[in-house]
């Protein structure tokens, strides 16, 4: 009696309808009470606070142009050889003890070659103590003259400690006072 | 997922093929990069391979699964700090062109495949402006057809407030397409 038709989401069947009615009963009903939408836009579902996203509306139609996006064949496979490495792989704690292991052997190496470096540029005279640069006690005059040869040119410490080890001073103050 | 967890890589393959493209497409949808979004499903993909042992058919597995994607995207996403959205500032809410009627999908001349080209990339550009729930919540309900409850299991929240963010959504989304609705 009455034909649903395709696309027509808010039909509402004929509840309450009774069957038994006349034929011609039911012709005016079918053409007058029975929502039959002309426009589109009529036939769409509405959102409600129940359904605030309708399946089949103007926006859902809408959103529903959006390109599909799909995989290639060998998706699966690549997946499956990359979950089998997952489980192969060690555990991340074997992981981070070897770079734990590597940051520090890399750390000592630059902390080496510093010292290194800072060795090599450190001014040679500090090291020499005032006591035996003035010759003093066990200490003696070619003792100074040999330190004197090792270096390759005199500078006013030196000068101030030959001074010194002529006038018999031996104090840090006279060698400061020279210099 | 039993045959997976017996270590059955046959059914595992069945398994990703049956859900790959969802997943994938969801998390293109989220991300707006497809290079990314492969990667991110196959990782995925990898989480049910190693949790197939001490998964319990507590929820559905299509559930389950888009938790295991919910949870990765929105990792990527703080990750990436929001970088591809600002990249696509600027085309969503010119309102300089003139209003378009939604063209026929079957329209075959130059003109019909760029208005459709156009819109589809509306399209695209106004889910990705969403904020990521409300994102979510479109994507999972239009794309994968979730129900409300299925939507808000996904998401670890209630069916009301799966509602509120598409409701929220949908007019975010109404304003961005107007022109493309014909309402």
């Amino acid at each position: 009696m009455t034909e649903r038709r395709h696309g027509d989401r808010n039909f509402r069947s004929a509840e309450g309808f009774n069957p038994r009615i006349s034929e011609q009963a039911g012709t005016f009903l079918k053409t007058t009470m029975i929502h039959q939408p002309h426009d589109s836009s009529e036939s769409r579902p509405r959102a409600t606070a129940e359904d605030p996203f309708p399946e089949g509306d103007a926006l859902w139609d809408t959103l529903g142009r959006a390109v599909p996006q799909e995989l290639d064949g060998w998706f699966a496979a690549r997946t499956l050889a990359r979950a089998r490495r997952s489980v192969e792989a060690k555990p991340g704690w074997v992981y981070l003890l070897r770079r734990a292991f590597a940051t520090l052997a890399l750390g000592g190496i630059a902390i080496l070659l510093a010292l290194v470096w800072i060795g090599r540029e450190a001014p040679q005279p500090a090291s020499v103590s005032v006591a035996e640069a003035s010759g003093q006690g066990s200490q003696s005059a070619p003792e100074v003259v040999a330190m004197e040869n090792s270096q390759p040119a005199a500078t006013p410490f030196d000068e101030a400690f030959e001074f010194l080890a002529a006038s018999n001073s031996s104090t840090t103050e006279d060698v400061w006072a020279v210099y | 997922m039993t045959a997976v967890a017996g270590g059955d890589e046959p059914a595992f393959a069945t398994l990703v093929r049956r859900h790959q493209h969802a997943v994938y497409g969801t998390i293109v949808k989220m991300l707006g990069d497809p290079i990314e979004a492969e990667d991110l499903a196959q990782v995925a993909f990898v989480r049910v391979y190693r949790a197939a042992a001490g998964y319990r058919a507590t929820a559905q597995f299509r559930t389950w699964l888009f938790t295991i994607v919910r949870n990765l995207v929105f990792n990527e996403h703080r990750r990436r700090g929001r970088a591809v959205l600002e990249t696509l500032e600027g085309n969503t809410h010119d309102d300089s062109r003139p209003p378009r009627e939604i063209p026929d999908a079957a329209a075959k001349s130059p003109a019909g495949a760029l208005v459709e080209r156009e819109m589809v990339e509306a399209v695209e550009k106004s889910i990705l402006h969403l904020p990521e729930q409300q994102r979510m919540a479109v994507v999972l309900r239009r794309y994968d057809e979730f129900s409300y409850e299925e939507i808000a299991e996904v998401m670890g929240t209630t069916v009301p407030s799966v509602k509120s963010l598409l409701f929220r959504a949908r007019e975010t989304l109404k304003e961005a397409l107007r022109k493309y609705l014909g309402e």
